[in-house]
């Protein structure tokens, strides 16, 4: 999937990616290629500027943790950061039911035409 | 011997990150994230049976140019540069203002042979500068905090309020000090020399060519940003608003 597709969509995907506990930046990059079986391919770099973004938005809580001796940033939802989950989950809901309705009928080949 | 790629990286890293106007520590911060962020990538790809030199190659080519990944960030450094400057502000503008106020008390009570007319002329252009500059402050400070969740990604419009409020500081301060100077002889050799009022107009000078001095330091800084921001392809929100 191209990288300019997926920006727009970056933030709720970071959000769902957080949605199930605290993470650091590369566990996040591996979550969300692991949870797309691979379709999800960002540049790796772009998903730090994304993540403080969020955390300056209120919407996800950054802190420093030693973790194997090593120090990582680790990331996780605020509770506004929840409820922004809950509305781009509902909105993406929406979203998709229209535009499968339209590109994909009942009846309509799932593959090229 | 060629040099670690990582290495390579996170040097060029910061200096894309450096000639963005932003807290140094910040932007420390940064590269120390992304150079964790690299380790791990390394690390997976020679767990992987990646080999050592090409692993590290591999690793950089995946987190992107290090110019993209700067650009990427600079609405996230800009809007902790005007947050700070904004509250800077916030904090020294009561205690300028309440040494002023006094000053101005103790030289009335004193009866100082003041040319009040200049005095109160100054008082009008400060009343404006501050008429300016406070709601200014205060937007800057709220939309670059969590309070401005829907405004953050884009930081202009608080870099403007941010640059509008330190030029009203700037005038305040310079109009300040300009109509002590004008008053000092009086100050000087008026009946209250010996009180607190010299004492106070002092106190209150050094701390406006404190705040000055920063001030004009800071404005310099919120043009840099706005530069910034005009020559970064990412000073707008990743995603849509609803």
């Amino acid at each position: 999937m191209r990288a300019e597709t997926l920006k727009g969509h970056l933030d709720a995907l970071l959000l769902g990616a957080l949605a199930e506990g605290a993470r650091h930046g590369y566990g996040l990059i591996e979550a969300l290629r692991v949870g797309s079986a691979g379709r999800l391919d960002l540049p790796k770099g772009t998903i730090y500027p994304a993540l403080h973004r969020l955390e300056q938005a209120g919407l996800v809580r950054g802190s420093w943790s030693e973790e194997s001796g090593r120090r990582r940033r680790m990331y996780e939802l605020t509770p506004a950061g929840r409820r922004r989950l809950g509305a781009e989950r509902a909105a993406w809901q929406e979203f998709a039911a229209a535009v499968t309705a339209v590109l994909l009928p009942p009846g309509s080949a799932p593959g090229p035409a | 011997m060629s040099e670690d790629p990582v290495g390579a990286y996170l040097r060029d890293l910061d200096a894309a990150l450096a000639v963005v106007p932003g807290p140094a520590r910040a932007r420390a911060a940064i590269v120390a994230e992304i150079g964790g962020g690299l380790t791990d990538a390394v690390a997976d790809l020679l767990a992987g049976g990646c080999p050592g030199a090409e692993a590290g190659r591999r690793a950089v080519a995946e987190f992107g140019p290090p110019r993209l990944v700067a650009a990427e960030f600079v609405p996230v450094l800009v809007a902790a540069q005007v947050r700070r400057c904004a509250l800077a502000l916030l904090r020294t503008g009561p205690l300028v203002g309440t040494l002023w106020l006094l000053a101005a008390a103790c030289a009335q009570r004193a009866a100082l042979p003041l040319a009040w007319p200049v005095v109160l002329a100054a008082g009008a252009v400060v009343a404006v500068a501050l008429a300016a500059a406070v709601p200014c402050t205060l937007f800057a400070v709220a939309v670059t905090g969590p309070a401005g969740r829907r405004r953050v990604d884009d930081p202009r419009p608080a870099s403007w309020a941010a640059l509008v409020a330190v030029a009203g500081a700037i005038v305040g301060d310079a109009v300040l000090l300009t109509a002590l100077a004008t008053q000092a002889p009086a100050l000087l050799a008026g009946p209250g020399r010996v009180g607190s009022g010299p004492a106070l107009a002092v106190l209150a000078a050094a701390a406006s060519l404190t705040r000055l001095t920063l001030a004009v330091r800071g404005a310099a800084l919120l043009r840099r940003t706005r530069t910034a921001l005009a020559d970064s392809p990412s000073g707008r929100p990743v995603a849509p608003r609803r």
